[in-house]
């Protein structure tokens, strides 16, 4: 098919850039943040592109090298897509100068993270860039077993014991998981004889081989983004790698996750297998794991810990469109859905991140221990707040907006467990990021004044993703626009 | 039984063994031969349907499948073996049980 030069350069860029870093960084390391800022440079232009060109051409779909499916490989990019691509750019150009800092200042050695850190950070990068452009389910089992493997090199990378188990127990599950999600794969291809998105939609009917495929994929996404209750492995993952790693895993990664369900549920599954029983199943689990979480978080003491258990509370707010999809006012559902991903992805990267600078300043991770940070480190403090405010859902910030579609659809569709569950896991989030808030406004007990000196980036990265945490509920129209391009309620899906 | 049935209720059953192996024994190489057993089966389900159409060619795709499949299991075991080795190397420990020391 005839596509335009830039979502052929553009595509194949976000993909190939981070991988030739990713091997540059290996093989020259000395030079490691150079060729990770130039791929960071690249594929921030290039996703600003397939973003401009989705909303201007519609979904765009490509072949790699010109071979169609079914043996090769067909990328197809729509308005969740791209907003997707957007997101995991953004994010891990920001973190890349935090973590820079935060290893200059924690490395063993002092001066440089571990040989095998920037590699694998742009390999996880190219492979959730291939992840959100994929355009067929095998492709997705790749991309996820690429981002399995190197989450799991990143979570161990300081390579002490209790980082090396949370690895190993990261790894068993969600290769597990993997795996049943390849047997589905099979039995899809099996049924239906082909393997990317638009056949499947179209010819999609309830028989059992289907419902069984789609119930273990289901089960193998939910292990892997941390729905209760199989989010036992994330606590102990989230809270044991270092700070830049759990923005990113707690961030973007189980969005990655989180975006293959998606597929797999709203465009994929036939309308039998999605309401009904499964319905009620997944609403369960999920104010289940609001409930879990959040009251979790409220008894830990480590705040990394704490924010680990928000991601599991978070991940039950996302899981609510699976329950409101198919019903009526169904579209807010799907713009709240993609509102809390998004604000949920940067508010927690900010969260982490802050608590990442002042653990470095208090040098503990107990917040208990935290009085007077708030005259020690500010702007940590007040992009923590900022960050809290997100996840709460205090307007105008982006979680707000994402409660508040998800509260009207639910009012709308009469689930009124869903609403309680939205409202008062705000409640419960705001109790325990204003516990570890307050803490840091006490006077301290060391009346020294002096400010820590902490790399620029430390000071101010977690700045940035709070703002934008809360620039997503002020502007929150520009990314429920993009979404409505291939949204999966129109009565074709996925469209021609 | 035919010979899809077959080979692909014996896929299903490694796969359940594997998993069974996976989750139940502690000592964590098991686990991961239990997580090769499992790709095992899951391989073979996937062969059996190359082959679904008896007297015709078998079907190319799931076996490019099954390839690529082998692969991404390979690279697994190498980082799961690898992070267990140095487990094992530094901190003598092979279970996934809290590690008495830090």
């Amino acid at each position: 098919m005839i596509v335009s030069p830039i979502v052929q350069y553009g595509l194949v860029a976000l993909v190939a850039a981070p991988l030739c870093a990713s091997i540059l960084c290996l093989i020259l390391s000395k030079q490691a943040l150079g060729w990770c800022s130039a791929a960071a440079a690249v594929q921030v232009v290039s996703a600003g592109a397939i973003v401009y060109e989705v909303v201007h051409a519609g979904p765009l779909r490509y072949s790699i090298g010109g071979w169609a499916a079914p043996l090769g490989i067909e990328w197809y990019v729509d308005g969740i897509g791209a907003v997707m691509l957007a997101l995991v750019a953004t994010v891990f150009s920001l973190l890349i100068p935090y973590a820079a800092g935060y290893f200059s200042s924690h490395g063993t050695d002092g001066e440089s993270p571990p040989r095998a850190f920037w590699p694998t950070y742009m390999l996880s990068w190219t492979a959730l860039n291939a992840l959100f452009i994929s355009g067929d389910i095998f492709n997705l089992y790749v991309t996820l077993e690429l981002l399995t493997l190197t989450s799991v090199g990143l979570v161990g990378a300081t390579g002490s014991a209790k980082a090396l188990v949370a690895a190993l127990r990261y790894l068993l599950v969600a290769t597990s998981a993997s795996l049943f999600y390849f047997l589905g794969v099979g039995l899809l291809y099996g049924t239906y004889g082909a393997l990317d998105w638009q056949s499947l939609s179209e010819h999609a009917s309830a028989d059992f081989a289907t419902v069984l495929a789609i119930a273990m994929m289901s089960v193998a996404m939910m292990t892997k983004t941390a729905l209760f209750p199989l989010h036992f492995w994330l606590p102990g993952a989230h809270g044991i790698a270092p700070t830049p790693v759990s923005a990113l895993l707690s961030g973007v990664v189980i969005k990655g996750t989180f975006y293959v369900q998606i597929r797999l549920w709203l465009f994929v599954a036939p309308e039998e297998v999605r309401t009904g029983p499964p319905q009620a199943v997944i609403a369960t689990l999920a104010i289940c794991a609001v409930f879990w979480g959040s009251l979790q978080a409220l008894r830990q003491s480590d705040a990394k810990i704490v924010l680990a258990y928000s991601s599991v509370a978070q991940v039950g707010y996302l899981f609510f469109v699976f329950a409101l999809i198919p019903g009526s006012s169904s579209e807010l559902a799907w713009y709240g859905a993609v509102c809390t991903a998004l604000s949920h992805a940067t508010a927690k990267a900010a969260a982490f991140t802050a608590v990442g600078t002042i653990m470095e300043v208090a040098g503990t991770g107990e917040f208990r221990k935290w009085q007077g940070m708030a005259r020690r480190a500010p702007v940590a403090v007040f992009a923590l707040a900022l960050a809290a405010a997100s996840l709460m859902g205090l307007p105008p910030s982006g979680g707000f907006i994402g409660k508040w579609l998800l509260l009207s659809a639910s009012f709308d569709q009469g689930r009124y467990c869903i609403a309680a569950a939205l409202a008062l896991g705000g409640l419960l989030t705001a109790v325990y990021m204003f516990k570890m808030i307050e803490v840091t406004i006490r006077s301290g007990s060391k009346l020294d004044e002096e400010r820590a000196s902490i790399s620029l980036a430390a000071r101010w990265v977690p700045l940035a993703l709070a703002t934008l945490a809360i620039l997503l509920g002020v502007l929150a129209t520009a990314p429920i626009a993009l979404v409505e391009i291939g949204m999966p309620l129109q009565a074709g899906r996925v469209p021609e | 039984m035919t010979e899809f049935e077959a080979f692909s209720s014996c896929g299903a059953l490694l796969v359940g063994l594997g998993f069974w192996g996976v989750m139940a024994l502690p000592h964590l190489i098991r686990k991961v031969i239990g997580l090769n057993v499992m790709s095992a089966g899951v391989f073979l389900v996937l062969i059996a349907l190359a082959g679904r159409t008896p007297g015709e060619e078998p079907d190319p795709v799931p076996q490019a499948l099954v390839i690529t499949g082998i692969v991404v299991a390979v690279s697994a075991t190498a980082l799961a073996l690898s992070v267990i080795h140095r487990l094992f190397q530094d901190f003598d420990h092979t279970t996934l049980s809290n590690p008495e020391h830090e």
